[in-house]
C-alpha cells in the first residue's frame, strides 16, 4: 500500500492477491470512520449554522463548564494534569477564533460551545430502547437501516481521494457509482413498508418517486462529464482536471457548468435535503419513512443521510470542481495534500446544502416532479448535447490553447452573469405593489346587511 | 401484504384513511383531521374537534364576574387580550360601568400589541408548515419583545388577565411606552426581511398562491371573520365597522387581500393580510402612545360586582376575527350564562368544503393559513 502511494501508480490500493480480504476490511473501516467523523462534524456545523441564521446561539451548554472540572488533574500526576488543562485552554482559544463569526466571543466559554452535545447525542442514541412496533414486519424493519447505510458506504470505494488513492478502480466507475448510490432507496422503501405506519409508507413512496426521477438528470449531468473526459473511469475524470484552475470541469466550458448546476439540484433531491426533503417532510408526514425508528436504527438512517451528503459533495467535487486538484499545478505534486483538498471541496458543497436547508421552504410533490422532468431533464440534455459538440470540436477541429481559453472565458461570463443575477435577486425587496385600497370612512363597504351597533355613538369622532 | 396481517385493510380499496392528529406536527395543537386520500390527493378531510375542551362556559357560571377573565385568556392562548376585551365589554354594558379614558387607551395599546404578537406567531408557524424553519425563530425573536412589554404591565407572559371590568389592571407608563417605541422601530426594519425571507420567496408563492381558496360566498356562509374573511377582499373589521373602545379615534386601514399572487381568498392572501395588519397595528400603536394620558384613573374598579339582570352580546376584533360573548346576568355575584363565539370554530367548520380535493401538502398549507388555535375552537 505504502509503495503504491510512493510510486504513485494508478493501480488501486485494493489489490487482487490473498490480502484482498484484509485490505477490504481495512478500507471499510477507514470509510466508516470518515463517514461517522464527518457526520459528527456536519451535525455540529449544521446546528451552529442554523442557529447563526436564526439569530440564536445553538448548542452552548453541554460540555465541561470549568477546566478544573475535567478529570485530568485527578487522574494524572499533578503537573501533567495541569499541562493537559493548559493545552485544552490553548485549543479552546483557537477553536473560539474559528467559531468567532457564529459566537462573537473569544476564549472558550463554559460548555465549550456545546461540543459535548455530540457525545451526548451519541450516548443517547446508543442507549435508547430499541423499539420495534408490534405490528411491524420485524425482519425487514431491522434490515432497512443497514441497506441504506451500506449503499451509501459502498460508494466510497470508487472515489479517488488522491493520485493513486482509490480503493477500487473500475473502468465503469460511473456506472458503479450510479448503481450503488441508488440502492439506498430500497432500504427506505423497505423501512417505510415494514413500519406498518401510513406516514412511513407515504414517505417511502415519495422517496421512490423522487429518487428514481432525479436519478435521470443526475446521470445525464455526470454522463456529460464522462463524454468530455472520454471515460467512465473516475480516476480518469480526476486526472483530466489536473493543472490550472481552468481545467476544472465547471470552468472548462459553459455546458459543463450547466451540468454542474443540474447535478447540484439533483444531489439535493437525492440526499432528501430541503427544499426537496419531502420524504421526511416533518410538517406533513410527521417524520416520513423513519417515523417508527428509534435508537441505533434511527442513528443509522441519520448517519446515512450525512454520509450521503458527503458522497454528494465528493462526487460534485470529483466531477466538476477539479477533484483533488488545487488549481495550481505547483501544489498538485504535494500528494499528501490531495485527500484534504478533495474533502475540503466536498465540505464546501455540504455547507452550501446546509445553508440552503435553513433558508428555503419545501417544494410540493407535484412541483418537485415538474422541476425534474420539465426543468432539469431538458437542461441536462442540453448540457450533454453541448458537451458532445465541444468534444467533437476538440477531436475534429483542434484542441488548441486558444479554444480552451475561449471556452473558459465564455464560462466565466456565464458564471458571473448568473452570480450577478442572483445578487440582484437577493437585493432589497421592492415596495409591495398591490397596496390594499385605502379607505378611512367607518361605514365603508359593509359586505352584509350587518349594521354597526350604536355602541360608540356618544364618543367624540377624531 | 400477507406479512402485515395486523392491518389487513392497509392495502385494500382505492383510498387510504389517515388520521392526521391529534398528535401531528402541523395540526397546531390537538386537532384531529380524518383524511381520506387517493394517492397524494386528499378526497375528504373531516376535522374532529374536542380534544382541548375544558368546559369554559360551564366553569364561567361558577366563578365571580371578574373570575371569568382568566378563563377567557385560556380560549385563544396566543391572543388572550382579544378575548378579555369583548367579555369585559359585555359585562360593562350590562352593569353600566364607564371605563376611564386612560384605561381605554391602554386597552387599545395592549390589544394591538397582542395582535402583532399573534400575527408574528402565525407568520412563523406558517413558515414551519411550508417547511421553512428559519422565519419561525425570527418571528419569535420579535414576539419576545411584545411579551416583555406585556409582562411589564401585566406580570404575565402568556395569559395576561390584563383587561379588567371597568379598565385595565395597570397602565402603560413611560417605561412601557419607551419599550413600545423601541419595538416599533425594530419591527419596521424586520418586516422587509420577513417579506424577503418568506412572503416573496418563489417556492413559498408556488406553495400558497391559488391553494385552499375560500370564496366570498363560502366565507359569508360559514361566518368566517378576521383575516380569513378579509383575504377574500371583503373589508370587514369590527374596529372599523362596529367601533368599540377608542378605535374610532385612530387612523388606520383595514387590511384586505391584495390578490398580488394567486387569487383572493387563497393561502397567500390570508398570509399577506396578517403581515399588512401588523403594519396597521404599528400605525395604531404609534398614534396611541402619543395620545395616551400620562395620569388619571385607569380602572373603575367595583368591589363585589353584582350585575343587574339582563343579557347582551358584545364582540371585538381579535387577531383571529370576531370574538363575541353572549352574557346573561340574573343579579348575582356570578354570571348566569356565558356563551362564547369563536372565529376559529367558524373557520374550521368550513374545512371539509375548502380543504379537500388537493394534495396532502396543500391540506397542511391550508390548515396553517387559517391560523386556528384549538383552545378557542374547543373552549
Amino acid at each position: 500500500m505504502i509503495s503504491t502511494l510512493v510510486a504513485g501508480k494508478l493501480t488501486p490500493l485494493l489489490g487482487t492477491g490473498p490480502a484482498w480480504f484484509v485490505t477490504g476490511i481495512l478500507f471499510a473501516a477507514i470509510f466508516l470512520a470518515i463517514a461517522a467523523g464527518f457526520a459528527a462534524v456536519a451535525v455540529y456545523a449544521e446546528r451552529k449554522i442554523a442557529s447563526f441564521i436564526q439569530c440564536r446561539l445553538g448548542p452552548m451548554e453541554v460540555g465541561p463548564h470549568r477546566y478544573e472540572d475535567l478529570p485530568f488533574e485527578r487522574l494524572l500526576p499533578a503537573g501533567l494534569g495541569r499541562l493537559v488543562n493548559l493545552l485544552l485552554r490553548v485549543l479552546g482559544f483557537f477553536l473560539s477564533l474559528l467559531l468567532f463569526p457564529f459566537t462573537r466571543r473569544i476564549g472558550m466559554p463554559p460548555g465549550w460551545y456545546g461540543l459535548g452535545t455530540l457525545v451526548g447525542d451519541g450516548v443517547k442514541l446508543l442507549g435508547k430502547e430499541d423499539i420495534i412496533p408490534r405490528e411491524a414486519d420485524s425482519e425487514l424493519f431491522r434490515l432497512a437501516p443497514y441497506i441504506v447505510f451500506t449503499a451509501t458506504l459502498a460508494v466510497f470505494a470508487v472515489i479517488p481521494f488522491g493520485e493513486g488513492l482509490v480503493a477500487a478502480r473500475f473502468d465503469a466507475g460511473l456506472l458503479y457509482l450510479l448503481a450503488v448510490s441508488s440502492l439506498g432507496v430500497i432500504g427506505i422503501v423497505v423501512g417505510g413498508y415494514a413500519s406498518n405506519n401510513k406516514w412511513s409508507l407515504y414517505g417511502a413512496m415519495r422517496s421512490v418517486a423522487q429518487v428514481v426521477s432525479y436519478e435521470v438528470p443526475m446521470g445525464l449531468a455526470l454522463l456529460s462529464v464522462c463524454v468530455s473526459v472520454g471515460s467512465f473511469d473516475l480516476v480518469a475524470v480526476a486526472r483530466a482536471q489536473r493543472g490550472w484552475i481552468w481545467n476544472w470541469h465547471i470552468l472548462s466550458n459553459p455546458f459543463l457548468l450547466l451540468a454542474g448546476v443540474v447535478f447540484l439540484f439533483a444531489a439535493l433531491a437525492e440526499t432528501n435535503r430541503t427544499p426537496f426533503d419531502i420524504p421526511e417532510a416533518e410538517s406533513e408526514l410527521v417524520s416520513g419513512y423513519n417515523t417508527e425508528y428509534s435508537g441505533m436504527r434511527f442513528a443509522l438512517f441519520f448517519l446515512a443521510e450525512y454520509a450521503n451528503m458527503l458522497v454528494a459533495g465528493l462526487v460534485a467535487s470529483l466531477f466538476f470542481l477539479g477533484a483533488y486538484s488545487t488549481g495550481l499545478p505547483y501544489l498538485d505534486s504535494l500528494r499528501l495534500l490531495q485527500p484534504f483538498v478533495l474533502l475540503a471541496k466536498a465540505v464546501l458543497v455540504v455547507l452550501l446544502m446546509i445553508v440552503l436547508r435553513w433558508t428555503l421552504p419545501r417544494y410540493r410533490v407535484d412541483r418537485l416532479m415538474t422541476l425534474c422532468w420539465k426543468g432539469l431533464l431538458p437542461l441536462a440534455l442540453i448540457a450533454l448535447f453541448g458537451v458532445s459538440l465541444v468534444a467533437a470540436q476538440e477531436t475534429l477541429l483542434s484542441a488548441s490553447r486558444a479554444w480552451k481559453a475561449a471556452w473558459f472565458l465564455i464560462t466565466l461570463a456565464f458564471l458571473s452573469s448568473f452570480l450577478l443575477q442572483t445578487r440582484k435577486g437577493l437585493g432589497p425587496m421592492p415596495a409591495r405593489t398591490g397596496v390594499p385600497p385605502r379607505n378611512n370612512s367607518p361605514q365603508a363597504a359593509a359586505p352584509t346587511a350587518v349594521v354597526a351597533t350604536p355602541a360608540a355613538g356618544e364618543r367624540k369622532p377624531r | 401484504m400477507r406479512r402485515l396481517n395486523g392491518n389487513r385493510h392497509f392495502f385494500e380499496g382505492d383510498t387510504l384513511f389517515v388520521n392526521m392528529g391529534p398528535q401531528h406536527p402541523s395540526t397546531h395543537g390537538v386537532l384531529r383531521l380524518l383524511i381520506e386520500t387517493d394517492g397524494e390527493v386528499v378526497t375528504k378531510a373531516e376535522p374532529k374537534i374536542g380534544y382541548l375542551h375544558r368546559c369554559f362556559e360551564k366553569s364561567a357560571e361558577g366563578v365571580s364576574w371578574e373570575g371569568v377573565i382568566p378563563y377567557t385568556d385560556r380560549m385563544d392562548y396566543v391572543g388572550p387580550i382579544g378575548n378579555e376585551w369583548p367579555y369585559c365589554l359585555a359585562v360593562e354594558r350590562l352593569a353600566g360601568i364607564e371605563v376611564p379614558e386612560r384605561g381605554e387607551y391602554c386597552r387599545v395599546i395592549a390589544a394591538e400589541l397582542q395582535r402583532i404578537a399573534s400575527h408574528l406567531l402565525a407568520f412563523g408557524t406558517y413558515g414551519l408548515d411550508i417547511g421553512a424553519i428559519t422565519p419561525f425563530l425570527h418571528a419569535f425573536r420579535d414576539r419576545e419583545k411584545v411579551l416583555d412589554i406585556l409582562e411589564y404591565v401585566s406580570g404575565a407572559r402568556l395569559l395576561y388577565n390584563y383587561i379588567r371590568i371597568g379598565g385595565v389592571v395597570r397602565p402603560f407608563d413611560e417605561k412601557a411606552t419607551a419599550m413600545i417605541r423601541d419595538f416599533l422601530s425594530d419591527l419596521a426594519t424586520r418586516l422587509p426581511e420577513y417579506h424577503q425571507l418568506l412572503s416573496y420567496n418563489n417556492i413559498f408563492i408556488e406553495r400558497t398562491a391559488g391553494v385552499g381558496v375560500i370564496t366570498r360566498d363560502q366565507a359569508l356562509t360559514y361566518n368566517i371573520t378576521g383575516p380569513n374573511l378579509r383575504a377574500t377582499g371583503i373589508e370587514w373589521d369590527l374596529r372599523r365597522n362596529d367601533p368599540y373602545g377608542f378605535y374610532d379615534r385612530f387612523e388606520f386601514d383595514v387590511a384586505v387581500g391584495t390578490g398580488e399572487h394567486g387569487v383572493l381568498g387563497d393561502c397567500w392572501n390570508r398570509y399577506i393580510v396578517r403581515l399588512i395588519e401588523i403594519e396597521e397595528s404599528m400605525r395604531i400603536l404609534e398614534q396611541a402612545i402619543t395620545m395616551l394620558p400620562t395620569d388619571g384613573p385607569f380602572w373603575n374598579y367595583k368591589r363585589n360586582l353584582k350585575v343587574p339582570p339582563g343579557e347582551t352580546y358584545a364582540r371585538a376584533e381579535s387577531a383571529r376575527g370576531e370574538v363575541g360573548f353572549y352574557v346573561v346576568a340574573n343579579g348575582e355575584l356570578k354570571p348566569f350564562r356565558v356563551k362564547a363565539k369563536s372565529p376559529c370554530f367558524c373557520a374550521l367548520s368550513g374545512f371539509p368544503e375548502y380543504g379537500t380535493g388537493m394534495l396532502l401538502a396543500d391540506v397542511v398549507a391550508t390548515l396553517g393559513s387559517i391560523d386556528i388555535v384549538l383552545g378557542e375552537v374547543d373552549r
